[in-house]
């Protein structure tokens, strides 16, 4: 199949399922890439994790942190469905900043990765980011914001209302009245951007190697696999990502290594137009495309 | 003869006294004016009362009595033939012209209620089904003309009266007629209902064409198109997967031609020959009709004396309030 045809197709499934995306596919080593519409901006989310983690480990490879630092942590008390880790801990528990970093990364915990803004914040960050010459990924707020939505707020049987909201209430320009939803309020990006980040911390870049080697480490033990993992994880080929999910968002930003060595910065950022909190179809779609653009650059 | 006369028009009971009401005098006058009109046009109490499908008695009766009521003799009685005194020479024209009156009055009666009754009824409906529903209201003197339109056509037909009533779509809860929906399709399912989950495109069905439910322009209403809507992205079916079609045949071509099922009654099912079932999570949904007329009259009239006929129309099971 011609790669015209192939991005109709997958412009046509990710319709079909009610999604519009951003997606890049980027050979790392041939620098071959494939993607649709991948300069849209979208909030990402929980993908602002892997910029943090990045942040926290060049300050602790830098000697301004400790990772052995024991912090004492809140409980999040979160009942409803998505939180993790500490977010649904009943009790403080002390935890050290290393620990955080994984649960904050490798599980998405909002309240790990809020303890690790409070040492280094949105705009230390963002400054960090620049610094490593990653452009394009706006830092902007913490991640509380990201459990404070109306579908926190609504009765599980009305999850579908926080949904509509988020779908039909966006303005002009990806402007959105929910902060977390709106790209120049909230924590930003787009996937050519953080396929950026990921040649940055696959390859050798501006980034040091030991804070590099972690964030791999940790996206490879990445616990929220239902998105692309399926299409991707095999005894051949190695899968490290991120996930980031706000109402109607379904992202999700990784790498896979095969086996022969040829590597791949895979990400899909994607908005829904269906009123439903669960779509394991969509993120099937999701997996397709991805997986469709990248066996076009796997020769 | 006078003494007779006399007697006759007290028997009528209708002598004008004050107490007599002037309806029924009137009646009596053209009853009465009738006889004169034909008793004199004959010169003949027989032949006149015959000519006017009367007994002589009631004609002679009924002239006497016009005669107490005016005052004077209005047929001459004393020769061997009935001639008109003067007097009745001078009220024949009148007398003929109220006649006539009356009679045009009552073809125009006859033509009121022959007027043709507009009624916008869902595009739906088979041609067999409508026809006996005008054939049906013939026979209360209804000249029903079928007007069929899709629903929001219907609501605005009633609401500027260019149909005299409109069946208008309207939730089940408050409707006067109640047809369950269902889905069909070409195949016969094994299992009394069918299950919208069942579509669900699995992880492992790669590309296979997801199958589609069809939503035909009689049901692209809310109180049924959203709930299907709201379903089918709660059960996690693609947003392709529940689409409203362009018209009823587009969606049963789609449907005749794939595994693709088409909510409707189950009397369109039969009609278009596809097996029908319940719809497994809406075993409630339902299309709902109401009379909606400028008139009360005319809505009372089509709810009443065509209840049963317009049921047929529409596919409808039971009824639920008048």
């Amino acid at each position: 199949m011609s790669v015209t045809r192939v991005l109709g197709a997958a412009r046509e499934a990710l319709d079909e399922a009610g999604l519009r995306g951003s997606f890049l596919v980027r050979d790392l080593d041939s620098g071959d890439e494939l993607g649709i519409d991948p300069d849209l901006e979208f909030p990402v989310a929980s993908l602002v994790k892997v910029p943090l983690a990045l942040a926290t480990l060049e300050r602790i490879d830098r000697g301004e942190l400790d990772a052995a630092t024991p912090i004492v942590v809140a409980p999040g008390r979160a009942t409803t469905a998505g939180p993790t880790g500490l977010s649904r801990f009943r009790h403080p528990a002390t935890v050290a900043l290393d620990d955080l970093l994984y649960l904050s990364t490798s599980l998405s915990d909002e309240t790990a990765a809020d303890a690790l803004f409070t040492l280094t914040p949105p705009t230390a960050v963002a400054a960090e980011l620049r610094r490593l010459g990653f452009e394009g990924i706006a830092v902007r707020h913490r991640t509380a914001a990201l459990i404070d939505t109306p579908a926190e707020k609504l009765p599980p049987d009305q999850l579908h209302l926080a949904h509509s909201i988020a779908i039909t209430a966006a303005t002009a320009g990806h402007g959105h009245p929910l902060p977390q939803l709106d790209v120049t309020r909230a924590n930003s990006g787009s996937a050519r951007a953080f396929v950026e980040l990921l040649q940055g911390l696959w390859r050798p870049s501006a980034i040091r190697p030991a804070p590099a080697a972690r964030v791999r480490e940790l996206m490879a033990a990445n616990l929220i696999r239902q998105r692309l993992t399926p299409d991707f994880s095999s005894d051949a080929s190695r899968w490290s990502s991120k996930t980031g999910t706000l109402l109607n968002l379904r992202h999700e930003v990784g790498v896979v290594e095969h086996a022969d060595g040829q590597t791949f910065a895979v990400a899909a950022l994607t908005e829904s137009r269906v009123a439903a909190g669960s779509q394991p179809g969509a993120e099937a779609v999701m997996a397709r495309v991805a997986r469709n653009l990248r066996d076009q650059l796997r020769f | 003869m006078t003494v007779p006369a006399t007697v006759d028009a007290f028997k009528d009971g209708n002598a004008p006294t004050d107490a007599i009401t002037a309806y029924s005098l009137a009646v009596d006058l053209v009853a009465a004016c009738r006889a004169f009109v034909a008793v004199s046009g004959y010169a003949s109490f027989t032949a006149g009362a015959a000519a006017a499908h009367i007994p002589q008695s009631v004609a002679s009766r009924r002239i006497a009595a016009l005669e107490r009521h005016f005052g004077a003799r209005l047929f001459d009685r004393s020769t061997r033939t009935v001639t008109l005194t003067p007097f009745g020479r001078d009220m024949l024209p009148s007398a003929r012209r109220l006649v006539d009156l009356a009679e045009a009055m009552e073809h125009a009666a006859v033509r009121a209620r022959l007027r043709p009754f507009r009624l916008a009824v869902p595009a739906v409906c088979a041609p067999r089904a409508l026809a006996r529903l005008v054939a049906q209201a013939r026979r209360h003197e209804l000249l029903l003309e079928a007007h069929p339109a899709e629903p929001a056509e219907r609501a605005e037909l009633a609401r500027v009266l260019e149909v005299r009533a409109a069946l208008v779509a309207v939730p089940p809860a408050e409707a006067t007629w109640r047809v369950p929906l269902g889905l069909a399709g070409r195949a016969e399912p094994a299992l009394p209902a069918l299950y919208l989950e069942t579509l669900r495109v699995g992880r492992a069905d790669g590309e296979a064409p997801a199958r589609r439910v069809w939503i035909q322009p009689e049901d692209d209403v809310p109180h049924v198109r959203d709930p299907v809507m709201r379903l089918r992205d709660a059960l996690g079916l693609r947003p392709g997967q529940v689409r409203v079609a362009a018209s009823l045949v587009a969606a049963a071509a789609e449907v005749l031609g794939s595994a693709d099922l088409l909510l409707c009654s189950q009397l369109q099912a039969a009609e278009l020959g596809l097996h029908w079932r319940p719809a497994g999570e809406l075993a409630t949904a339902a299309r709902g009709y109401r009379i909606a007329a400028g008139r009360r009259e005319d809505a009372d009239a089509v709810r009443t004396l065509l209840h049963a006929a317009v049921r047929r129309c529409l596919g409808g099971v039971e009824e639920v309030a008048r």
